[in-house]
């Protein structure tokens, strides 16, 4: 029996277990920390709170069909500084530990999810797809956000210019999906089948086509906000070769797993656990030391670095499954903790100015998906159900957008203390919608709970 | 950055320990005393924290706050799931009354000794307070199976009762003096400014919220979730509960040790949560011993003396304790006065108990008394073996 199937049973129970969490939180929760111990303690019952509060909520609102990761950022929100305030702001910050962790974790996973011998004959409708949504879905939302500036106060009093690098930002911006969200409704859907195959195929090469993209949006912004500045090439090709050498260190770190596996050992999945924080680390130091010494900072990705890892291992090797099984010994708590965390860090306040526009926006970009869909099935031809629901799969936005807008906020100042609230917006939109969209998509096509 | 190195380094080491110690070494029986019981790892935590690399300093242990409730919550549980009544009943009742009897000796002498020796020395004049002597003496009455269960193959045919006697007693000894430790606990006065009060009303705090906390883990289990809900279930009520536990002034290793006392007399899905402890028992064991060895602190010298005045008065506690069961209790076989000493080695309860006594003071008493009772486990693993192969290998006077 699946899990969903298991959890329709207890709508009673969690909503039990929900009421007894809300006792203890007010009761106990409300108690203010003094000292180090106690402090200590708050974190560790403001975690304990997140596990099982986020738990509960996703398996009640499973009940009316809602995936668990949208129960999950649901939580959040719920138990986040916006909202109940049983997390505040600090306590939201000392368990960030946990998305390094998780993103690296989500990483592997969606690599290994990647098997070519299932990839082949979908490189045209991946390509295709990527293609047109790249294209498509960023020349709507600019197109939209130009067009539109004098109908929202967010953007009527703005000068031409910044309205024009605002626009580019947030169709660049809006062309990106979420691995990560595809990976958990994945495991959560047990989905397996070529639709699934395709569309995580898609939501890959869209987020490594839009890390490139990025630098040349970059560019292109700084060149509308200062024309008279030269164009900055070089970080353009920086950028470029930060995604290559991400990927390929991630093939390293798939061979080390690889050789690790064949000595026999067990417990890899400790090993993988450490493996992800040598990643962040190494990550981390390269950014430091290429500051220092070369003036400019080299950054790998994390995310794309395990990528490549989880693909190398699955495609190079014969621990495929093993290497699979052993991840999704964590999937359960680290998904949970990730999107909860992720919930709980939406800044709700923004969106109090910034709601109408980013309401359009993600009506534009949801039918800009649709159109790119249409158009690559159309082409490329295939089974009608794939044609109609594809588009469902990429909704969901989550950590690269925000962390895109961020690289936004400290490179254009200017603009990125615009883009973010703004995409803040529209990424807790598609949050909340996308994965209620993906699930759907998956159980249409048939290929949810197709996995063993 | 360099939290997540740490936690990197902790993990890495952590993992390569559990092989390296539990799986791969075959060494003499004298070392595996030293070896076998991770000790190596103590060292390690102490090359790692602010007496060596300083990547486990105050700020990153206590940002690795989570991991530390765990592994301490974890031991708690471990411990409360060895106290399942059906199988008490089915043990013989001597053998219980003599680990209760050992320890509450152990406890009281140890307790007596380093009250009147410790404040002698120069630099622990601290360690005379009621917090860290019940700390230290509740540590004390521990003891580690490791050595037992090492000697046990070839002397078993021949000492097969005073054998089953001392594993008892060694599985069951740390019950009494942790809870009379968690008692002490809750009346160790909390920060300056806080909400929550000692004594008898963090007792009842705690112990309602505990209540409240069992009937959460009783709703939970009631859905029979699949293994992987299970881990999340038994991982969120772990932290949870060292949570309310740390709020309230309770004890959250003691409130963890009581959850599972509970669990493991009424839920029916206590084999299965005992299996998933279990499955990471070693791990989590030694990463109790490289927070213990970063926490640990060298100085004053004079430390080094109170580990040893410390290790005999834990040694003439159990030698008494032992002797003063057989004396009092219809134990199936007579055994002398130095069957005791087969009961030196350090048990990971005690260890879990000095560090959350270390967390809770770190600034005082708490480095100090781990500073003793480290040096205390070294001396106790370098001889124990050595007491043991007397005990049970020696043969007898004619």
């Amino acid at each position: 029996m699946s899990l969903l199937n298991t959890s329709r049973k207890h709508p009673v129970i969690y909503a039990l277990a929900l009421a007894i969490l809300f006792v203890l939180a007010t009761s106990v929760g409300s108690l203010a920390p003094s000292g180090s111990w106690q402090r200590a303690g708050s974190i560790n019952f403001a975690l304990g709170l997140c596990l099982l509060g986020a738990f509960a909520v996703s398996r009640l609102l499973a009940q009316i069909r809602i995936p668990w990761i949208t129960g999950y950022i649901l939580a959040g929100i719920a138990l986040g500084p916006h909202g109940l305030a049983f997390l505040d702001r600090s306590m939201v910050a000392d368990l960030k530990l946990i998305d390094d962790l998780a993103i690296g974790l989500i990483g592997l996973m969606a690599g290994a999810y990647l098997k070519t011998n299932e990839l082949v004959g979908k490189g045209r409708i991946i390509t295709l797809t990527t293609f047109f949504q790249t294209s498509l879905v960023f020349f709507s939302t600019t197109g939209f956000i130009i067009l539109s500036a004098g109908l929202f106060s967010f953007t009527k009093l703005l000068p031409s210019s910044h309205v024009l690098a605002l626009a580019v930002f947030a169709g660049g911006l809006a062309a990106t999906c979420s691995p990560m969200s595809a990976i958990a409704i994945i495991s959560e859907c047990r989905a397996k089948g070529p639709f699934t195959t395709t569309t995580l195929g898609v939501v890959v090469v869209l987020d490594i086509l839009v890390i490139v993209l990025f630098g040349a949006i970059t560019v292109l912004a700084k060149s509308i906000l200062w024309p008279q500045s030269a164009v900055d090439w070089l970080s353009v090709g920086l950028l470029l070769g930060e995604v290559m050498a991400s990927i390929g260190l991630g093939f390293f770190l798939g061979q080390m797993v690889i050789l690790f596996a064949g000595r026999g050992v067990k417990n890899m999945a400790l090993f993988l656990l450490a493996g992800v924080f040598a990643v962040s680390k190494t990550a981390w130091w390269l950014e430091q030391a290429s500051s220092l010494h070369l003036g400019a900072p080299f950054h790998i990705e994390p995310l794309l670095l395990c990528l490549g890892a989880g693909f190398w291992v699955q495609n190079r090797s014969e621990f495929g499954e093993l290497f699979m099984a052993n991840i999704k010994q964590f999937a359960l708590p680290v998904f949970l903790l990730f999107f909860t965390m992720a919930g709980a860090s939406l800044d709700l306040s923004v969106a109090a100015i910034a709601w109408p526009l980013a309401l359009c926006i993600f009506a534009v970009r949801a039918a800009g998906i649709f159109g790119a869909n249409k158009l690559a099935w159309r082409i490329v031809g295939g089974p009608a159900l794939h044609s109609k629901n594809a588009w469902m799969a990429y909704i969901t936005q989550a950590g690269v957008t925000i962390g895109l807008s961020q690289v936004i906020v400290r490179q254009v100042p200017e603009i990125g203390i615009l883009v973010a609230p703004l995409i803040m917006c529209v990424v807790a939109a598609n949050e909340l919608i996308g994965p209620l969209a993906h699930k759907v998509a998956l159980e249409r096509t048939g290929e949810a709970n197709s996995e063993g | 950055m360099k939290i997540l190195f740490a936690l990197f380094v902790i993990l890495f080491l952590t993992f390569a320990g559990y092989h390296f110690s539990f799986r791969k070494v075959k060494v003499g029986f004298f070392s595996k005393g030293l070896w076998l019981t991770g000790n190596e790892y103590l060292l390690v935590g102490l090359a790692l924290g602010s007496w060596g690399l300083n990547l486990l300093d105050a700020d990153t242990i206590k940002a690795l706050t989570p991991l530390s409730a765990l592994v301490l919550g974890w031991a708690g549980m471990v411990c409360g799931f060895q106290f399942e009544i059906s199988k008490l009943k089915r043990m013989r009742l001597p053998y219980l009354w003599a680990a209760l009897v050992s320890g509450l000796v152990c406890m009281a002498i140890t307790a007596a000794c380093c009250y009147i020796f410790l404040p002698l020395f120069p630099g622990l004049e601290t360690l005379a307070s009621p917090g860290a002597i019940l700390a230290l003496a509740a540590a004390a009455a521990c003891t580690a199976p490791t050595g037992l269960a090492l000697v046990a193959e070839k002397a078993l045919a021949a000492k097969r009762e005073a054998i089953t006697l001392l594993r008892h007693i060694a599985a069951l000894d740390g019950a009494l003096p942790l809870l009379i430790y968690a008692l002490a606990f809750t009346a160790m006065p909390l920060a300056a400014g806080s909400q929550a009060e000692p004594g008898i009303s963090a007792l009842l705090a705690g112990g309602a919220a505990l209540g409240l906390i069992i009937v959460l883990f009783a709703v939970f289990l009631a859905v029979r979730p699949p293994q992987s809900e299970l881990l999340l279930v038994v991982m969120g009520m772990i932290v949870l509960t060292s949570g309310t536990a740390s709020l309230t002034g309770f004890s959250p290793l003691a409130a963890n040790f009581l959850l599972g006392f509970l669990l493991v007399n009424t839920s029916s899905a206590k084999e299965r949560i005992y299996q998933m402890l279990f499955s990471v028992e070693k791990p989590a064991y030694l990463l109790l011993l490289i927070f213990l060895g970063a926490l640990w602190s060298l100085l004053p010298l004079w430390l080094f003396a109170g580990a040893l005045v410390f290790l005999l008065a834990r040694l003439s506690g159990k030698v008494t304790g032992l002797f003063a069961a057989t004396k009092l209790l219809p134990l199936p076989e007579k055994t002398g006065a130095s069957l005791g000493l087969g009961l030196l080695g350090q048990g990971g309860l005690g260890l879990a108990i000095m560090l959350e006594f270390a967390l809770k003071h770190p600034h005082s008493t708490g480095p100090l008394a781990l500073g003793v009772i480290l040096g205390a486990t070294i001396f106790a693993d370098l001889f124990g073996p050595g007491f043991l192969r007397r005990i049970f290998y020696r043969e007898p006077r004619p």
